[in-house]
Protein backbone atom coordinates (compact mmCIF):
# COMPACT_ATOMS: atom_id res chain seq x y z
CA UNK A 1 0.00 0.00 0.00
CA UNK A 2 1.33 3.29 -0.88
CA UNK A 3 0.34 7.31 -0.02
CA UNK A 4 -1.27 7.12 -3.61
CA UNK A 5 -3.67 4.38 -1.91
CA UNK A 6 -7.63 4.93 -1.40
CA UNK A 7 -8.70 1.37 -0.48
CA UNK A 8 -6.63 -1.56 0.07
CA UNK A 9 -8.17 -4.82 1.48
CA UNK A 10 -5.93 -8.41 2.22
CA UNK A 11 -7.60 -11.40 2.76
CA UNK A 12 -11.30 -10.48 3.55
CA UNK A 13 -13.24 -13.24 4.18
CA UNK A 14 -17.07 -13.06 5.34
CA UNK A 15 -18.86 -15.97 6.65
CA UNK A 16 -22.40 -15.94 7.11
CA UNK A 17 -22.53 -19.08 8.68
CA UNK A 18 -21.86 -21.87 6.53
CA UNK A 19 -22.03 -19.78 3.59
CA UNK A 20 -19.21 -17.63 2.78
CA UNK A 21 -19.70 -14.04 1.40
CA UNK A 22 -16.22 -13.29 0.94
CA UNK A 23 -13.06 -15.96 0.18
CA UNK A 24 -9.66 -13.83 0.62
CA UNK A 25 -10.29 -11.00 -0.78
CA UNK A 26 -7.18 -8.91 -1.75
CA UNK A 27 -7.54 -5.55 -3.38
CA UNK A 28 -6.62 -2.40 -4.35
CA UNK A 29 -7.67 1.08 -5.88
CA UNK A 30 -5.54 4.20 -5.97
CA UNK A 31 -6.51 7.38 -5.25
CA UNK A 32 -8.48 9.01 -8.61
CA UNK A 33 -9.25 5.98 -10.11
CA UNK A 34 -12.93 4.91 -10.87
CA UNK A 35 -13.23 1.89 -10.00
CA UNK A 36 -15.72 -0.50 -11.60
CA UNK A 37 -16.65 -4.14 -9.27
CA UNK A 38 -18.30 -6.34 -11.69
CA UNK A 39 -19.96 -9.73 -10.57
CA UNK A 40 -22.80 -12.06 -11.31
CA UNK A 41 -25.90 -11.64 -8.33
CA UNK A 42 -24.56 -13.06 -5.32
CA UNK A 43 -20.57 -13.34 -5.79
CA UNK A 44 -20.27 -10.40 -2.69
CA UNK A 45 -20.26 -6.74 -4.32
CA UNK A 46 -22.68 -5.38 -1.70
CA UNK A 47 -20.92 -7.38 0.97
CA UNK A 48 -17.64 -6.03 -0.33
CA UNK A 49 -18.85 -2.00 -0.06
CA UNK A 50 -20.63 -3.12 3.23
CA UNK A 51 -17.84 -3.56 4.67
CA UNK A 52 -15.50 -1.09 2.95
CA UNK A 53 -18.18 1.28 4.35
CA UNK A 54 -18.35 -0.21 7.65
CA UNK A 55 -21.66 -1.54 7.40
CA UNK A 56 -20.75 -4.60 8.31
CA UNK A 57 -17.66 -6.01 9.78
CA UNK A 58 -15.56 -8.77 7.90
CA UNK A 59 -15.33 -11.98 10.06
CA UNK A 60 -11.42 -11.51 8.88
CA UNK A 61 -8.57 -9.83 7.19
CA UNK A 62 -7.77 -6.35 6.61
CA UNK A 63 -8.78 -2.97 5.39
CA UNK A 64 -7.78 0.67 4.94
CA UNK A 65 -10.03 3.65 3.40
CA UNK A 66 -7.87 6.42 3.03
CA UNK A 67 -5.35 5.28 4.92
CA UNK A 68 -7.28 4.36 7.86
CA UNK A 69 -8.02 0.77 9.10
CA UNK A 70 -12.00 -0.12 9.01
CA UNK A 71 -11.60 -1.22 12.30
CA UNK A 72 -9.67 0.68 14.62
CA UNK A 73 -10.33 3.55 13.12
CA UNK A 74 -13.81 3.21 12.10
CA UNK A 75 -14.65 6.81 12.70
CA UNK A 76 -12.37 8.01 10.54
CA UNK A 77 -13.39 6.34 7.64
CA UNK A 78 -16.90 7.52 7.24
CA UNK A 79 -15.83 10.54 7.91
CA UNK A 80 -13.87 10.16 4.26
CA UNK A 81 -16.28 8.54 2.86
CA UNK A 82 -19.61 9.13 1.07
CA UNK A 83 -21.93 6.31 0.22
CA UNK A 84 -24.65 5.35 -2.29
CA UNK A 85 -27.13 2.73 -1.29
CA UNK A 86 -28.64 0.21 -3.97
CA UNK A 87 -32.03 1.70 -2.99
CA UNK A 88 -32.25 5.17 -1.54
CA UNK A 89 -35.14 5.97 -0.88
CA UNK A 90 -34.38 8.96 1.95
CA UNK A 91 -37.55 10.91 4.13
CA UNK A 92 -40.35 11.28 1.09
CA UNK A 93 -42.13 13.42 2.78
CA UNK A 94 -39.67 15.94 3.09
CA UNK A 95 -38.08 18.48 0.54
CA UNK A 96 -35.09 18.00 -1.02
CA UNK A 97 -33.43 20.54 1.24
CA UNK A 98 -34.72 19.04 4.28
CA UNK A 99 -33.58 15.95 3.61
CA UNK A 100 -29.97 17.05 2.55
CA UNK A 101 -29.84 19.45 5.57
CA UNK A 102 -30.69 16.76 8.07
CA UNK A 103 -28.24 14.01 7.01
CA UNK A 104 -25.34 17.34 6.29
CA UNK A 105 -26.08 17.83 10.30
CA UNK A 106 -25.50 14.11 10.82
CA UNK A 107 -22.17 14.43 9.11
CA UNK A 108 -21.05 17.22 11.13
CA UNK A 109 -21.86 19.94 9.37
CA UNK A 110 -22.73 22.76 11.47
CA UNK A 111 -24.62 24.82 8.64
CA UNK A 112 -24.91 22.50 5.93
CA UNK A 113 -27.17 25.38 3.77
CA UNK A 114 -24.49 26.81 1.36
CA UNK A 115 -22.64 23.79 0.77
CA UNK A 116 -26.20 21.99 0.18
CA UNK A 117 -26.90 24.88 -2.59
CA UNK A 118 -23.17 24.23 -4.09
CA UNK A 119 -23.64 20.33 -4.39
CA UNK A 120 -27.49 20.89 -5.89
CA UNK A 121 -25.56 23.49 -8.40
CA UNK A 122 -22.63 20.81 -9.50
CA UNK A 123 -25.56 18.44 -10.21
CA UNK A 124 -27.69 20.90 -11.64
CA UNK A 125 -30.68 19.97 -9.03
CA UNK A 126 -30.76 23.56 -7.31
CA UNK A 127 -34.18 24.26 -9.02
CA UNK A 128 -36.13 21.18 -7.46
CA UNK A 129 -34.45 22.58 -4.11
CA UNK A 130 -38.00 22.64 -2.19
CA UNK A 131 -39.74 19.81 -3.64
CA UNK A 132 -40.72 16.76 -1.89
CA UNK A 133 -38.79 13.83 -2.68
CA UNK A 134 -42.25 11.78 -3.35
CA UNK A 135 -42.66 13.67 -6.61
CA UNK A 136 -39.73 12.23 -7.60
CA UNK A 137 -38.38 9.65 -10.24
CA UNK A 138 -36.00 7.35 -9.30
CA UNK A 139 -33.49 9.20 -11.35
CA UNK A 140 -33.91 12.16 -9.49
CA UNK A 141 -33.80 10.61 -5.96
CA UNK A 142 -30.49 9.20 -7.06
CA UNK A 143 -29.61 12.63 -7.65
CA UNK A 144 -30.69 13.17 -4.02
CA UNK A 145 -28.70 10.33 -3.27
CA UNK A 146 -25.67 11.48 -4.57
CA UNK A 147 -26.03 14.74 -3.28
CA UNK A 148 -26.28 13.20 0.33
CA UNK A 149 -23.16 11.39 -0.28
CA UNK A 150 -20.85 14.14 -1.52
CA UNK A 151 -22.23 16.65 1.29
CA UNK A 152 -19.23 16.39 3.31
CA UNK A 153 -16.72 16.87 0.52
CA UNK A 154 -15.64 12.53 0.91
CA UNK A 155 -12.39 11.78 -0.70
CA UNK A 156 -13.45 8.13 -1.50
CA UNK A 157 -17.29 7.70 -3.06
CA UNK A 158 -19.13 4.37 -2.90
CA UNK A 159 -22.17 3.64 -4.96
CA UNK A 160 -23.87 0.10 -5.10
CA UNK A 161 -25.70 -0.07 -8.39
CA UNK A 162 -25.64 3.04 -9.08
CA UNK A 163 -27.63 2.85 -12.29
CA UNK A 164 -30.09 0.07 -11.51
CA UNK A 165 -33.36 0.60 -12.07
CA UNK A 166 -33.11 4.33 -13.71
CA UNK A 167 -34.49 4.73 -17.41
CA UNK A 168 -31.90 5.32 -20.23
CA UNK A 169 -31.83 9.17 -19.49
CA UNK A 170 -30.99 8.72 -15.73
CA UNK A 171 -28.42 6.55 -16.57
CA UNK A 172 -26.61 8.79 -18.61
CA UNK A 173 -26.97 11.41 -16.05
CA UNK A 174 -26.05 9.23 -13.61
CA UNK A 175 -22.78 8.74 -15.79
CA UNK A 176 -21.67 12.16 -16.23
CA UNK A 177 -22.13 12.81 -13.01
CA UNK A 178 -20.27 10.07 -11.96
CA UNK A 179 -17.36 11.26 -14.26
CA UNK A 180 -17.65 14.95 -13.28
CA UNK A 181 -17.06 13.91 -9.61
CA UNK A 182 -13.87 12.32 -10.67
CA UNK A 183 -12.61 14.72 -12.88
CA UNK A 184 -13.36 17.86 -11.06
CA UNK A 185 -13.73 17.18 -7.62
CA UNK A 186 -10.69 14.14 -7.49
CA UNK A 187 -12.82 11.76 -5.76
CA UNK A 188 -12.07 8.29 -5.57
CA UNK A 189 -15.26 6.15 -6.92
CA UNK A 190 -15.48 2.85 -6.29
CA UNK A 191 -18.39 1.21 -8.11
CA UNK A 192 -20.26 -2.08 -7.43
CA UNK A 193 -22.28 -2.73 -10.99
CA UNK A 194 -23.37 -5.74 -12.88
CA UNK A 195 -23.61 -3.29 -16.14
CA UNK A 196 -20.94 -3.67 -18.55
CA UNK A 197 -21.45 -0.91 -20.18
CA UNK A 198 -20.76 1.04 -17.37
CA UNK A 199 -17.60 0.23 -16.80
CA UNK A 200 -16.68 0.89 -20.38
CA UNK A 201 -17.55 4.35 -19.88
CA UNK A 202 -16.82 5.01 -16.75
CA UNK A 203 -14.03 3.22 -15.01
CA UNK A 204 -10.43 3.51 -15.14
CA UNK A 205 -10.09 -0.20 -13.45
CA UNK A 206 -11.72 -3.25 -12.99
CA UNK A 207 -12.02 -6.29 -10.68
CA UNK A 208 -14.30 -9.27 -11.14
CA UNK A 209 -16.01 -11.28 -8.18
CA UNK A 210 -16.98 -14.57 -8.32
CA UNK A 211 -18.35 -16.65 -5.98
CA UNK A 212 -16.46 -14.36 -3.08
CA UNK A 213 -13.54 -14.27 -5.06
CA UNK A 214 -11.34 -11.67 -6.89
CA UNK A 215 -11.00 -13.79 -10.24
CA UNK A 216 -9.42 -10.63 -12.18
CA UNK A 217 -7.78 -6.84 -11.51
CA UNK A 218 -6.57 -5.08 -13.83
CA UNK A 219 -7.09 -1.42 -15.67
CA UNK A 220 -9.52 -1.48 -17.98
CA UNK A 221 -7.20 -0.55 -21.02
CA UNK A 222 -4.73 -2.90 -20.02
CA UNK A 223 -7.78 -5.47 -19.89
CA UNK A 224 -8.78 -4.65 -23.54
CA UNK A 225 -5.60 -4.90 -24.74
CA UNK A 226 -4.49 -8.41 -23.46
CA UNK A 227 -7.76 -10.00 -25.07
CA UNK A 228 -8.77 -10.30 -28.95
CA UNK A 229 -9.41 -7.14 -30.70
CA UNK A 230 -12.25 -8.06 -31.85
CA UNK A 231 -13.94 -9.45 -28.21
CA UNK A 232 -15.95 -7.05 -26.63
CA UNK A 233 -15.87 -6.15 -23.11
CA UNK A 234 -18.65 -8.71 -22.42
CA UNK A 235 -16.51 -11.44 -24.34
CA UNK A 236 -13.63 -10.76 -22.52
CA UNK A 237 -15.85 -10.85 -19.11
CA UNK A 238 -17.24 -13.77 -19.85
CA UNK A 239 -13.42 -15.60 -20.67
CA UNK A 240 -12.07 -14.42 -17.63
CA UNK A 241 -15.71 -15.22 -15.37
CA UNK A 242 -15.13 -18.40 -17.05
CA UNK A 243 -19.14 -19.02 -17.25
CA UNK A 244 -20.91 -19.51 -20.93
CA UNK A 245 -22.07 -16.57 -22.63
CA UNK A 246 -25.63 -17.15 -22.54
CA UNK B 1 -25.30 18.59 17.42
CA UNK B 2 -26.52 15.39 16.67
CA UNK B 3 -29.31 15.51 19.02
CA UNK B 4 -30.56 18.45 17.59
CA UNK B 5 -30.88 17.64 14.21
CA UNK B 6 -32.82 14.60 15.28
CA UNK B 7 -34.84 16.59 17.48
CA UNK B 8 -36.06 18.93 14.54
CA UNK B 9 -35.82 15.91 12.49
CA UNK B 10 -38.17 14.06 14.18
CA UNK B 11 -40.34 17.17 15.07
CA UNK B 12 -40.80 17.71 11.21
CA UNK B 13 -41.27 13.98 10.60
CA UNK B 14 -44.14 13.49 13.17
CA UNK B 15 -46.04 17.04 11.76
CA UNK B 16 -45.80 15.34 8.06
CA UNK B 17 -46.58 11.81 8.67
CA UNK B 18 -50.43 11.02 7.78
CA UNK B 19 -50.93 7.98 9.91
CA UNK B 20 -50.98 9.33 13.89
CA UNK B 21 -53.26 12.28 12.81
CA UNK B 22 -56.30 10.74 13.11
CA UNK B 23 -55.51 9.54 16.47
CA UNK B 24 -53.66 12.38 17.50
CA UNK B 25 -56.78 14.46 16.43
CA UNK B 26 -59.13 11.71 18.32
CA UNK B 27 -57.38 11.68 22.12
CA UNK B 28 -57.13 16.00 21.55
CA UNK B 29 -60.94 16.29 20.99
CA UNK B 30 -61.56 13.83 23.38
CA UNK B 31 -59.76 14.95 26.78
CA UNK B 32 -60.92 18.72 25.70
CA UNK B 33 -63.86 17.96 25.74
CA UNK B 34 -64.20 15.90 28.29
CA UNK B 35 -65.21 18.61 31.06
CA UNK B 36 -68.58 18.59 28.67
CA UNK B 37 -68.87 14.68 28.98
CA UNK B 38 -67.98 15.33 32.66
CA UNK B 39 -70.62 18.29 33.36
CA UNK B 40 -73.47 16.80 30.63
CA UNK B 41 -73.22 13.51 32.82
CA UNK B 42 -73.96 15.71 35.69
CA UNK B 43 -76.64 17.70 34.48
CA UNK B 44 -78.41 15.08 33.20
CA UNK B 45 -78.23 12.84 36.38
CA UNK B 46 -79.01 16.04 38.53
CA UNK B 47 -82.12 16.25 36.22
CA UNK B 48 -83.32 12.64 36.91
CA UNK B 49 -82.66 13.29 40.64
CA UNK B 50 -85.17 16.23 40.43
CA UNK B 51 -87.59 14.41 38.58
CA UNK B 52 -87.48 11.61 41.72
CA UNK B 53 -87.41 13.88 44.27
CA UNK B 54 -89.98 16.27 43.19
CA UNK B 55 -92.34 12.76 42.96
CA UNK B 56 -91.12 12.20 46.60
CA UNK B 57 -89.54 8.72 45.49
CA UNK B 58 -86.12 9.61 47.16
CA UNK B 59 -84.99 11.54 50.29
CA UNK B 60 -81.39 10.89 49.51
CA UNK B 61 -78.88 13.94 49.09
CA UNK B 62 -77.80 14.42 45.10
CA UNK B 63 -75.08 12.26 44.40
CA UNK B 64 -73.44 15.32 42.62
CA UNK B 65 -74.25 17.70 45.17
CA UNK B 66 -70.67 19.83 45.91
CA UNK B 67 -68.90 17.51 42.95
CA UNK B 68 -65.39 19.44 43.17
CA UNK B 69 -64.71 21.32 40.37
CA UNK B 70 -62.21 18.91 38.72
CA UNK B 71 -64.67 16.01 39.08
CA UNK B 72 -65.90 17.80 35.16
CA UNK B 73 -62.72 16.31 33.36
CA UNK B 74 -62.61 12.73 34.83
CA UNK B 75 -63.43 10.84 31.97
CA UNK B 76 -60.22 12.24 30.79
CA UNK B 77 -58.18 9.53 32.56
CA UNK B 78 -59.86 6.59 30.82
CA UNK B 79 -58.97 8.24 27.42
CA UNK B 80 -55.72 8.91 28.54
CA UNK B 81 -55.80 5.23 29.14
CA UNK B 82 -57.17 4.26 26.00
CA UNK B 83 -56.62 6.83 23.40
CA UNK B 84 -53.29 8.54 24.72
CA UNK B 85 -51.38 5.06 25.19
CA UNK B 86 -52.75 4.07 21.54
CA UNK B 87 -51.42 7.70 19.96
CA UNK B 88 -48.07 7.26 21.97
CA UNK B 89 -47.54 3.86 20.68
CA UNK B 90 -48.13 5.00 16.77
CA UNK B 91 -46.20 7.91 17.16
CA UNK B 92 -43.42 5.75 18.75
CA UNK B 93 -43.32 3.22 16.93
CA UNK B 94 -43.74 5.29 13.79
CA UNK B 95 -40.55 6.71 14.82
CA UNK B 96 -38.55 4.44 14.64
CA UNK B 97 -40.14 2.46 11.40
CA UNK B 98 -39.47 5.72 9.26
CA UNK B 99 -35.78 5.33 8.76
CA UNK B 100 -36.35 1.84 7.93
CA UNK B 101 -38.95 2.52 5.79
CA UNK B 102 -36.93 4.88 3.63
CA UNK B 103 -33.70 2.82 3.87
CA UNK B 104 -32.25 6.04 5.47
CA UNK B 105 -30.27 3.75 7.92
CA UNK B 106 -27.55 2.59 5.91
CA UNK B 107 -27.01 6.28 5.26
CA UNK B 108 -26.95 7.02 9.09
CA UNK B 109 -24.61 4.42 9.50
CA UNK B 110 -22.30 4.99 7.23
CA UNK B 111 -22.19 8.19 9.28
CA UNK B 112 -20.38 9.07 13.08
CA UNK B 113 -23.71 9.13 14.04
CA UNK B 114 -23.98 8.76 17.97
CA UNK B 115 -26.66 6.53 17.94
CA UNK B 116 -28.13 7.14 21.64
CA UNK B 117 -28.09 10.75 21.35
CA UNK B 118 -30.28 10.38 18.49
CA UNK B 119 -32.65 8.42 19.95
CA UNK B 120 -33.04 10.77 22.78
CA UNK B 121 -32.75 13.36 20.06
CA UNK B 122 -36.08 11.84 18.05
CA UNK B 123 -37.89 10.76 21.92
CA UNK B 124 -37.39 14.18 22.88
CA UNK B 125 -39.50 14.99 20.03
CA UNK B 126 -42.14 12.88 20.63
CA UNK B 127 -42.26 13.95 24.17
CA UNK B 128 -42.46 17.57 23.42
CA UNK B 129 -45.79 16.85 20.87
CA UNK B 130 -47.26 14.50 23.65
CA UNK B 131 -46.28 17.78 26.06
CA UNK B 132 -48.08 19.88 23.56
CA UNK B 133 -51.12 17.86 23.09
CA UNK B 134 -51.58 17.57 26.99
CA UNK B 135 -50.99 21.34 27.29
CA UNK B 136 -53.91 21.76 24.61
CA UNK B 137 -56.57 19.36 26.51
CA UNK B 138 -55.82 21.29 30.13
CA UNK B 139 -56.11 24.45 28.80
CA UNK B 140 -59.52 23.84 27.31
CA UNK B 141 -60.76 22.11 30.17
CA UNK B 142 -59.40 24.84 32.15
CA UNK B 143 -61.36 27.05 30.15
CA UNK B 144 -64.45 24.82 29.91
CA UNK B 145 -64.35 24.05 33.58
CA UNK B 146 -64.38 27.77 34.03
CA UNK B 147 -67.57 28.26 31.77
CA UNK B 148 -69.14 25.79 33.32
CA UNK B 149 -68.81 26.51 36.93
CA UNK B 150 -68.76 30.13 36.12
CA UNK B 151 -65.89 31.22 37.91
CA UNK B 152 -61.99 30.23 37.53
CA UNK B 153 -60.23 26.66 39.14
CA UNK B 154 -58.31 27.90 42.24
CA UNK B 155 -54.79 27.92 42.99
CA UNK B 156 -55.16 24.40 44.22
CA UNK B 157 -57.43 23.09 41.24
CA UNK B 158 -54.71 24.49 38.88
CA UNK B 159 -51.75 22.48 41.07
CA UNK B 160 -53.89 19.04 40.43
CA UNK B 161 -54.60 19.86 36.69
CA UNK B 162 -50.82 20.65 36.32
CA UNK B 163 -49.81 17.86 38.11
CA UNK B 164 -52.56 14.89 36.59
CA UNK B 165 -50.91 16.91 33.31
CA UNK B 166 -47.40 16.10 34.01
CA UNK B 167 -48.42 12.02 35.22
CA UNK B 168 -50.30 11.54 31.39
CA UNK B 169 -47.73 13.09 29.94
CA UNK B 170 -45.04 10.60 31.45
CA UNK B 171 -47.58 7.51 31.14
CA UNK B 172 -47.70 8.71 27.47
CA UNK B 173 -44.14 9.11 26.93
CA UNK B 174 -42.74 5.89 28.40
CA UNK B 175 -45.77 4.41 26.45
CA UNK B 176 -44.24 5.98 22.87
CA UNK B 177 -40.59 5.09 24.32
CA UNK B 178 -41.98 1.41 24.00
CA UNK B 179 -43.73 1.35 20.06
CA UNK B 180 -40.55 3.27 19.65
CA UNK B 181 -38.60 0.00 20.52
CA UNK B 182 -41.12 -2.44 19.01
CA UNK B 183 -40.51 -0.10 15.88
CA UNK B 184 -36.80 -0.78 16.06
CA UNK B 185 -37.22 -4.86 16.63
CA UNK B 186 -40.13 -5.92 15.04
CA UNK B 187 -39.93 -7.98 11.98
CA UNK B 188 -42.57 -6.07 10.07
CA UNK B 189 -44.60 -3.12 10.04
CA UNK B 190 -47.65 -4.37 10.89
CA UNK B 191 -46.18 -6.56 13.91
CA UNK B 192 -44.32 -2.85 15.24
CA UNK B 193 -47.68 -1.85 16.42
CA UNK B 194 -49.40 -5.46 17.02
CA UNK B 195 -47.17 -6.33 19.97
CA UNK B 196 -47.06 -3.38 21.95
CA UNK B 197 -51.15 -3.26 21.40
CA UNK B 198 -51.28 -6.64 22.88
CA UNK B 199 -48.96 -5.78 25.94
CA UNK B 200 -51.01 -2.33 26.58
CA UNK B 201 -54.22 -4.82 26.40
CA UNK B 202 -52.44 -7.31 28.99
CA UNK B 203 -51.14 -4.30 31.45
CA UNK B 204 -54.91 -2.63 30.53
CA UNK B 205 -57.19 -5.19 31.08
CA UNK B 206 -55.86 -8.99 31.55
CA UNK B 207 -53.48 -8.11 34.74
CA UNK B 208 -55.91 -5.84 36.52
CA UNK B 209 -58.33 -8.55 35.68
CA UNK B 210 -56.48 -11.36 37.49
CA UNK B 211 -56.04 -8.94 40.66
CA UNK B 212 -59.43 -7.34 41.03
CA UNK B 213 -61.62 -10.05 39.39
CA UNK B 214 -63.07 -7.43 37.70
CA UNK B 215 -65.74 -7.48 34.83
CA UNK B 216 -63.28 -6.03 31.67
CA UNK B 217 -65.94 -3.87 30.96
CA UNK B 218 -65.64 -2.09 34.32
CA UNK B 219 -61.92 -1.45 33.96
CA UNK B 220 -63.16 0.92 31.69
CA UNK B 221 -64.14 3.27 34.33
CA UNK B 222 -62.20 6.17 35.42
CA UNK B 223 -61.62 5.21 38.79
CA UNK B 224 -59.06 2.14 39.52
CA UNK B 225 -60.82 -1.57 40.53
CA UNK B 226 -59.77 -2.43 44.26
CA UNK B 227 -57.73 -5.23 44.46
CA UNK B 228 -59.50 -8.21 46.32
CA UNK B 229 -58.01 -12.05 47.54
CA UNK B 230 -56.79 -13.44 51.05
CA UNK B 231 -53.79 -15.63 51.64
CA UNK B 232 -51.52 -16.80 48.87
CA UNK B 233 -54.12 -15.37 46.27
CA UNK B 234 -52.95 -12.25 48.08
CA UNK B 235 -49.54 -12.42 47.64
CA UNK B 236 -49.88 -13.52 44.22
CA UNK B 237 -52.10 -10.33 43.73
CA UNK B 238 -48.73 -8.05 45.55
CA UNK B 239 -46.59 -9.58 43.24
CA UNK B 240 -48.18 -8.51 39.95
CA UNK B 241 -50.15 -5.61 41.17
CA UNK B 242 -47.17 -3.45 39.88
CA UNK B 243 -47.15 -4.62 36.26
CA UNK B 244 -51.08 -3.39 36.47
CA UNK B 245 -49.61 0.20 35.36
CA UNK B 246 -53.32 1.51 33.86
CA UNK B 247 -55.17 0.81 37.13
CA UNK B 248 -52.08 2.64 39.29
CA UNK B 249 -52.03 5.63 36.41
CA UNK B 250 -55.62 6.00 37.35
CA UNK B 251 -55.35 5.66 41.03
CA UNK B 252 -52.68 8.40 41.06
CA UNK B 253 -55.06 10.49 38.64
CA UNK B 254 -57.79 10.16 41.10
CA UNK B 255 -55.84 11.37 44.19
CA UNK B 256 -54.44 13.93 42.04
CA UNK B 257 -57.94 15.23 41.17
CA UNK B 258 -59.41 14.41 44.53
CA UNK B 259 -62.37 13.19 41.88
CA UNK B 260 -62.84 10.30 44.20
CA UNK B 261 -62.08 10.83 48.18
CA UNK B 262 -61.80 7.33 48.94
CA UNK B 263 -58.73 7.05 47.17
CA UNK B 264 -55.41 8.80 48.41
CA UNK B 265 -52.03 8.86 46.61
CA UNK B 266 -50.26 5.29 47.26
CA UNK B 267 -46.57 5.68 47.50
CA UNK B 268 -46.74 2.11 46.24
CA UNK B 269 -48.71 2.82 43.01
CA UNK B 270 -45.80 6.10 42.81
CA UNK B 271 -43.11 4.12 42.88
CA UNK B 272 -44.21 1.42 40.47
CA UNK B 273 -45.43 3.80 38.10
CA UNK B 274 -42.29 6.02 37.93
CA UNK B 275 -40.22 2.43 37.86
CA UNK B 276 -42.39 1.96 34.58
CA UNK B 277 -41.38 5.11 33.10
CA UNK B 278 -38.06 5.07 33.72
CA UNK B 279 -37.90 1.21 32.61
CA UNK B 280 -39.13 2.03 29.62
CA UNK B 281 -37.64 4.98 28.09
CA UNK B 282 -34.37 3.35 28.94
CA UNK B 283 -34.79 -0.23 27.88
CA UNK B 284 -35.76 1.87 24.86
CA UNK B 285 -32.95 3.64 24.00
CA UNK B 286 -30.93 0.39 25.09
CA UNK B 287 -32.72 -1.24 22.46
CA UNK B 288 -33.26 0.70 19.83
CA UNK B 289 -29.32 2.06 19.03
CA UNK B 290 -28.44 -1.84 19.80
CA UNK B 291 -30.70 -2.84 16.71
CA UNK B 292 -30.39 0.02 14.54
CA UNK B 293 -30.81 -0.37 11.12
CA UNK B 294 -32.42 -4.08 11.20
CA UNK B 295 -34.36 -4.08 7.84
CA UNK B 296 -38.19 -5.15 7.44
CA UNK B 297 -39.14 -8.06 5.75
CA UNK B 298 -40.46 -7.22 2.77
Amino acid sequence: MTNETAIAARNITKQYGEKSALDGLNLSVNKGEIYGLLGHNGAGKTTTVSIFTTLIKPTSGEATINGFDIAKEASQVRSSIGYLPENVQLYEYLSVFENLEYLGKLSGLKNPRNRILEVLDLLEFKSHLDEKVSTFSKGMKQRVGVAQAILHSPKVLFLDEPTSGLDPEGVIQLREIISLLNTELGMTIFMNTHLLSEVTKLCTQIGILKNGKLIYENSLSATIDSFDKTDSLEDIYFKIDGASKP
Amino acid sequence: MIFKAAFKHELLSSFRSKSPQLVVGVFLVLTSISSIIGWLTVRNVTKIYNDIVSQNLTTAPNPFINVPSLYYMRDSVIYVVLIGSLMAIILGAQASLRDRKSNASELIKTRNVNLVHRIVGQLSAIASIIVLLEIVALLTSFILIWVIQKTPLNIGGIYALLGYGAVSVILMISIAAIGFAFGSISKTEESSLLYPIVGWAVITFTIPQVITSTHPVALLNPTPAVATGTGLAQSVINGISPLAVMENFKAIANAILGIDKSIQLSLVDLFSFSLFAVIGVMASVVISSKTFGRNLDA
